[in-house]
């Protein structure tokens, strides 16, 4: 894997402020995202998992500039990116795409299918000529696998995975190099999302893009990442290569998502970690570890002092107390 | 199974066909109606004040000239002015609703509360100063009218407006980098085209009252024929003890265009919110 860095999140945090009540004591927040540090390399899939909840979303919304960062920043090829606007912010929409969740909801009832793909290629003047246009949105259906001559119907005579594609081939409209699929697939049918992925993956060879890929199922995190970030209440729980993170992960939380993703034969299926309890308020988060509430292995020291993001391996970063001095426990 | 259209669930609306059936053949009366009827003017040259008969099918009125032409061109006046006054509120009112709607903040906040002052003033004592004023003509009635018909509009606009903003293509098209313009002018706008469309067709039957009210209250357009301004003339000459016809044929003439117009709303935004028929 090439290992150019070609976006990188520092310290993000993004705080949501809820209106305090009359006789409140101020206002509070909802912390969706604490410290977040990452980066993307060219060509990779980083997989992006966590329960809901866990700010998987608002990462992606914050990174694609639907948010803005409480603090911290959001680099694109070396540029901070997290205070555009205007035609700079224009431009830098043309790096970056989303393909988003809901198929039903993310594309207008009332505009053409062929005229949703064509609309950004015009915002952007990508060609001089509506020829030129037509003939870019009749190849972007062709790539994910739509017939052009569909172009004139509108989104309802579509299935689900119909407009998944649809959504698809908008987001690379604009010759993006990095696409965030949030929750991509997780509204298809499970025949349909194999498809889907199986289009993102040719895509990816095709065009040679970079994914953030956020989802909550950890079969279709594992089915299309390179790599796997780990998210518990906004913050980074651990970082891994793949193949690595399901062979030997660190993290208690890993460990007991990891046990819940459901497996086809039962003599797999002994020492499934069941977690107590809920995923703790985002408002009022717990001090300390922030899994601690719900940690097997919950120490006293846990409870107070937040553990920093630690690389135990090359490439693989746990952030857990369990693990501070160089070898295990 | 494919979606039922529109027009095929509107056809099942029966109220809502009236009204279409009705606003129809109003309009045609309106606009095509003028092309085969004279335009009355001088002395007629029936009776004054003879009733209904086969030549002067709604009878005559005191100058002797003939009631159906003038209902006729009538509803031609009540058409143009109910016509201008909802291309003013829309004029007005969209672009506000819009932009109050959509981008919020302090703009938001300040058409906010333009709407909501204009909302409190009441309008028919301001439009007669308004009319006393600059002088009864079809134009100002049309403007006035228009005038203070975009506050309803602009909160229809603004209310639909905040609810289509939170749906996930709006995001998606703010991702795209499509334009503000662009964004609530058309995939914004496309989508609320129904409340925009029932908001039409009751300001269209409000104008009329409107219009009547003022024309009855004698500060209607004197050149033209106006259903007001035949109820007025009758009643300041107390004809209507005589001659019933003088009052009965241009009441009923406004009460139908109100009627067939609200059933028309009616019709148009019970079939896009099912939900809201009991």
């Amino acid at each position: 894997m090439n290992m150019d860095s070609m976006l990188q999140v520092r310290n993000l945090k993004k705080y949501f402020p809820i209106k305090g009540s009359l006789f409140g004591a101020g206002p509070s927040y909802v912390h969706a995202l604490e410290n977040v540090d990452l980066d993307l390399y060219k060509g990779e899939t980083l997989g992006v998992v966590g329960e809901s909840g866990s700010g998987k979303s608002t990462l992606g919304r914050t990174i694609i500039q639907l948010e803005q960062p409480t603090a911290g920043k959001v680099l694109f090829e070396g540029k901070d990116v997290s205070a555009l606007k205007g035609e700079e912010l224009k431009r830098f929409r043309t790096n970056i795409q989303m393909v988003f969740q809901d198929p039903y909801a993310s594309l207008n009832p009332r505009l053409s299918v062929g005229y949703a793909i064509a609309e950004p290629m015009i915002a952007h003047k990508r060609f001089a000529s509506k020829a030129e246009t037509k003939e870019a949105t009749e190849e972007l259906m062709k790539k994910v696998g739509l017939q052009p001559s569909m172009a004139s119907q509108y989104p309802h005579n579509f299935s689900g995975g119909q407009r998944q594609r649809i959504g698809i081939a908008r987001a690379l409209s604009l010759n993006p190099k990095v696409l965030i699929c949030d929750e991509a697939v997780s509204a298809l049918d499970v025949s349909v999302q194999s498809q889907i992925l199986n289009l993102f993956n040719a895509l990816k060879r095709e065009l040679g893009l970079t994914y953030i890929f956020i989802a909550h199922d950890l079969s279709v995190v594992r089915y299309i990442s390179d790599r796997i970030l780990v998210l518990y209440l906004g913050t980074v729980m651990e970082i891994a290569p793949k193949s690595r993170l399901f062979e030997k992960h660190y993290h208690p939380y890993t460990e007991s998502l990891i046990s819940a993703s459901p497996e086809p034969s039962t003599a797999k299926r002994k020492g499934r970690i069941i977690l107590s309890g809920e995923i703790p308020s985002p408002i009022n988060p717990p001090k300390g570890c922030k899994f601690h509430t719900r940690c097997f292995k919950c120490m006293e020291r846990c409870k107070v002092e937040e553990p920093g993001l630690r690389e135990i391996e090359t490439g693989h970063f746990v952030r857990c107390h369990l693990y501070d001095e160089k070898g295990r426990n | 199974m494919r979606e039922k259209t529109f027009l095929e669930s509107f056809s099942r609306h029966r109220l809502g066909v009236i009204g279409c059936v009705g606003v129809a053949l109003i309009l045609l009366a309106g606009v095509v109606g003028p092309f085969f009827v004279p335009f009355q003017k001088g002395y007629g040259e029936a009776m004054p004040l003879a009733g209904p008969s086969a030549e002067n099918f709604l009878g005559t009125d005191a100058l002797g000239l003939d009631l159906f032409s003038e209902i006729i061109w009538g509803a031609r006046t009540s058409i143009l002015i109910s016509a201008s006054a909802v291309l003013v509120a829309m004029f007005i009112g969209i672009p506000l609703g819009l932009v109050s709607g959509y981008s919020r903040g302090k703009i938001g906040a300040l058409i906010d509360s333009a709407i909501e002052i204009t909302m409190t003033i009441p309008t028919l004592p301001l439009m007669i100063l308004i009319s006393a004023l600059v002088g009864p003509s079809v134009r100002t009635v049309a403007v006035v009218i228009g005038v203070f018909a975009w506050p309803t509009l602009a909160r229809i606009v603004r209310n639909s407006t905040l609810k289509v903003s939170q749906m996930q293509y709006i995001e998606a098209a703010k991702v795209l980098g499509i334009s503000k313009g662009s964004i609530m002018f058309k995939h914004i706008l496309l989508n609320i085209a129904g409340p925009v469309l029932v908001d039409i067709t009751l300001i269209m039957a409000t104008a009329v009252l409107t219009e009547s009210s003022l024309s009855y209250l004698g500060l209607g357009d004197p050149n033209v024929w106006s259903w007001g301004g035949i109820l007025q003339t009758a009643f300041k000459a107390g004809h209507h003890f005589r001659a019933w016809w003088l009052v009965i044929f241009p009441a009923a003439s406004i009460m139908l265009y109100v009627i067939f117009f609200n059933l028309l709303g009616i019709g148009i935004n019970e079939t896009l919110n099912p939900k809201s028929r009991k």
